[in-house]
């Protein structure tokens, strides 16, 4: 028999056949072995079962965070990252509506651990941007102050979770103390002539409508139309007054350090400190007209690929060495009422933790507009108003 | 297509798949979602076209867009007068000092464009490099708050940005030119200005359009720039883009509102060449000069 062209024909035998189909089987069966060894990536490097059999949720790998700079706690948490073997990848937003963005567009799949303010929640779920957590799943739940941890905004009729709160913080009336002599008492006297040009406004749909709302007393996601025409008149006034509009707080605090602006409408108790660091003096006031107070939370995006890290990070979160932490980082409140004496003074006095309900009292929570209402404006209503303010 | 052409067809076809690809289609597509019906950050695949009429009767859209307008205008007459007095200075004048300065002129575009918006702010702001250098020598009482956050401060902070790259738009043109163009124009009684007028700059026309027409366009959908510097009253239509496609999640009315500012931009850079046209600046052919 001649040999095919170009192919090098051995003197194959039954005995060779044989070893060769033994190779073979040997290296599929190792060539499993080791991708089971290599585990899917995300939750390698623990046993994921019980002695009982049963799975049990196997921690390792990595979280995809998506949100604010800073709530990762890559700091507070690096030793336990460590001693679990896990990595967190962030990726950070300008704006809170990054968030959902992300999370909603195509390829937003990948992003394990969010975070958004109480005012989004139903919203959130509306959109299918969170999942729900059985609170079994987070242990630390339990040592929350109950206005936290039994909030409404979070949990669902079902007792689940859609969002663990973490941290919160409140909006007020910042001023220099150096340019501004007496404290303002009303969000009005901001319209005052001696502040023309020189307060701050930060792009915060949601907080200035609210805090407009509150100046004009009226409820802020139950509004009519003509309502809302009023509370656009009022902050066109204050944009009038305004040296500008910040995209950030980071950038309001700028004008208030640089004294281009002397006190803020809609600030943020966080920017005494951030302040005090460049040798400024900001004091902090909640006008008569009232003001809100904002928590955030963390949440799991449905499909999260490691969900269960997630959990166990969220955790961590709520314990009490990183609870202290996280407030003296960022300079805001804790959920722990056990976590309120090891705060650092300058962190502790941003808020009366000695009386709680009389501060939520002046300044609520409040929910952003519903995405569909007959009988009152709507979230896109809002927008739209914004927009309208903004352009003037 | 004569056998002539095919190969240099041949040779383009990669860059117009490229374009096709990563220009055509994204546009196509954008143009679809405009005329979809918007869910929250989610379309229906039902056509209307809602979003438009929006932006027909919603005056503030117009309010924007007239803003962006006015400032990618008046960024890009800056830009190329400026550029075009580097550029001129560059291939005329410059003798061997020319490469260096083209250099620094290319070099300066690499520097961040958030550093240099936040410069201004160091260089504008009440306690700024002006302010102060003017308070020292007595010019000033007190600081000049107009300097910053408005309008003008965005202008003048786009047009440092636009400068060079109008500059050097520019320049390859005039490097191009040939000399003896000028030269008959001054043997036939022509002074230097008028040399200018005459020759030098109908023969660079297209350059000036070209350069034009790109700062306006960039400066006109700037969407950072106004948020940083334009104060209370610099917002331009790019932000509201943006807050249609990251707040509110209505895309169709951010991809309508986007047709909208590419009819409008397209008609400004219509009209310019229109008036460019008639004032001799863009001669017709002159494909040899």
């Amino acid at each position: 028999m001649s040999k095919p062209h170009g192919i090098l024909v051995r003197n194959y035998d039954r005995r060779a056949f044989l070893r060769q189909m033994g190779i073979m089987a040997a290296a599929v069966g190792s060539g499993a072995t080791l991708l089971g060894a290599c585990g899917n990536g995300s939750n390698g490097g623990n046993d994921p079962t019980t002695a009982n059999g049963t799975a049990a949720p196997a921690i390792g790998g990595t979280i995809n965070y998506h949100s604010w700079e800073g709530y990762d706690l890559l700091d507070a948490t690096a030793d336990w990252q460590q001693e679990h073997g896990i990595e967190i990848r962030s990726s950070y937003v300008g704006g809170h509506d990054d968030i959902h963005t992300r999370v909603l567009s195509p390829g937003g799949g990948d992003i394990d651990l969010i975070t958004y303010y109480h005012g989004y929640a139903d919203r959130y779920r509306e959109l299918n941007v969170v999942s729900p957590i059985d609170p079994g799943e987070v242990p630390n739940l339990e040592h929350l102050m109950p206005v936290f941890r039994d909030g409404e905004w979070f949990r669902n009729d079902d007792g689940n979770y859609v969002g663990i709160p973490f941290t919160w913080g409140g909006i007020c009336l910042n001023y220099r103390t150096d340019e501004v002599p007496q404290a303002p008492q009303r969000w009005t006297d901001l319209l005052e002539p001696e502040f023309e040009g020189r307060i701050a406004m930060v792009d915060d749909l949601n907080g200035n409508v609210v805090l407009a709302a509150l100046i004009l007393g009226y409820e802020p996601e139950r509004m009519t139309t003509g309502q809302l025409q009023e509370v656009q008149d009022l902050l066109i006034q204050f944009k009038r007054q305004a040296v500008a509009i910040s995209p950030s707080f980071g950038d309001m605090n700028n004008l208030l350090i640089s004294g281009e602006a002397v006190a803020a409408f809609m600030g943020w108790s966080a920017l005494n400190v951030w302040a005090a660091e460049q040798d400024v003096e900001l004091e902090c006031v909640i006008p008569e007209e009232g003001s809100l107070t904002f928590v955030d939370a963390y949440a799991i995006p449905p499909n999260a690929p490691n969900r269960e890290n997630a959990l166990a990070f969220i955790n961590e979160t709520l314990s009490l060495e990183v609870q202290v932490e996280q407030a003296e980082y960022l300079s805001a409140g804790v959920v722990r009422e056990d976590a309120i004496d090891q705060l650092p003074d300058e962190v502790r006095g941003l808020y009366p933790y000695d009386d709680m309900d009389s501060f939520f009292e002046q300044a609520a929570l409040y929910n952003v507009a519903p995405s569909e209402s007959d009988e009152y404006v709507t979230y896109e209503d809002w927008t739209q108003m914004w927009q309208a303010v903004k352009a003037a | 297509m004569n056998a002539s052409n095919r190969p240099g067809y041949a040779l383009t076809a990669p860059l117009v798949g490229v374009v096709l690809l990563l220009v055509v289609a994204p546009l196509a597509v954008f143009l679809l979602y405009s005329v979809l019906t918007p869910q929250p950050f989610s379309v229906q695949w039902s056509p209307t076209f809602d979003s438009y009429r929006r932006v027909a009767g919603e005056r503030v859209w117009w309010n924007l867009i007239a803003g962006s307008v006015q400032v990618g205008f008046i960024t890009a007459v800056v830009s190329v007068v400026l550029g075009y007095v580097l550029a001129h200075h560059i291939a005329f004048h410059a003798g061997r000092s020319k490469f260096l300065l083209l250099g620094l002129t290319a070099i300066s575009i690499l520097g961040g464009y958030l550093v240099r918006v936040y410069a201004w702010r160091t260089i504008l702001g009440t306690h700024g490099v002006v302010n102060t250098a003017l308070l020292r020598l007595g010019l000033i009482d007190e600081p000049l708050r107009w300097l910053l956050f408005n309008r003008w401060a965005v202008i003048v902070a786009l047009a440092n940005i636009f400068v060079p790259f109008a500059a050097i738009v520019i320049y390859a043109r005039l490097a191009n030119l040939q000399p003896e163009h000028v030269q008959a124009a001054r043997d036939l009684g022509a002074n230097a200005r008028g040399a200018f007028r005459l020759v030098t700059l109908p023969l660079s026309g297209r350059a000036v359009f070209l350069a034009f027409a790109f700062v306006f366009l960039l400066s006109a959908a700037d969407y950072v720039t106004p948020q940083l510097l334009g104060g209370a009253t610099g917002a331009m239509i790019g932000v509201a883009v943006q807050d249609q496609f990251q707040r509110v999640g209505n895309w169709p009315l951010g991809a309508a509102l986007g047709f909208t500012i590419f009819a409008v931009s397209a008609v400004c850079i219509a009209g310019l060449w229109l008036v460019m046209r008639v004032a001799g600046l863009l001669p017709r052919g002159g494909r040899h000069a």
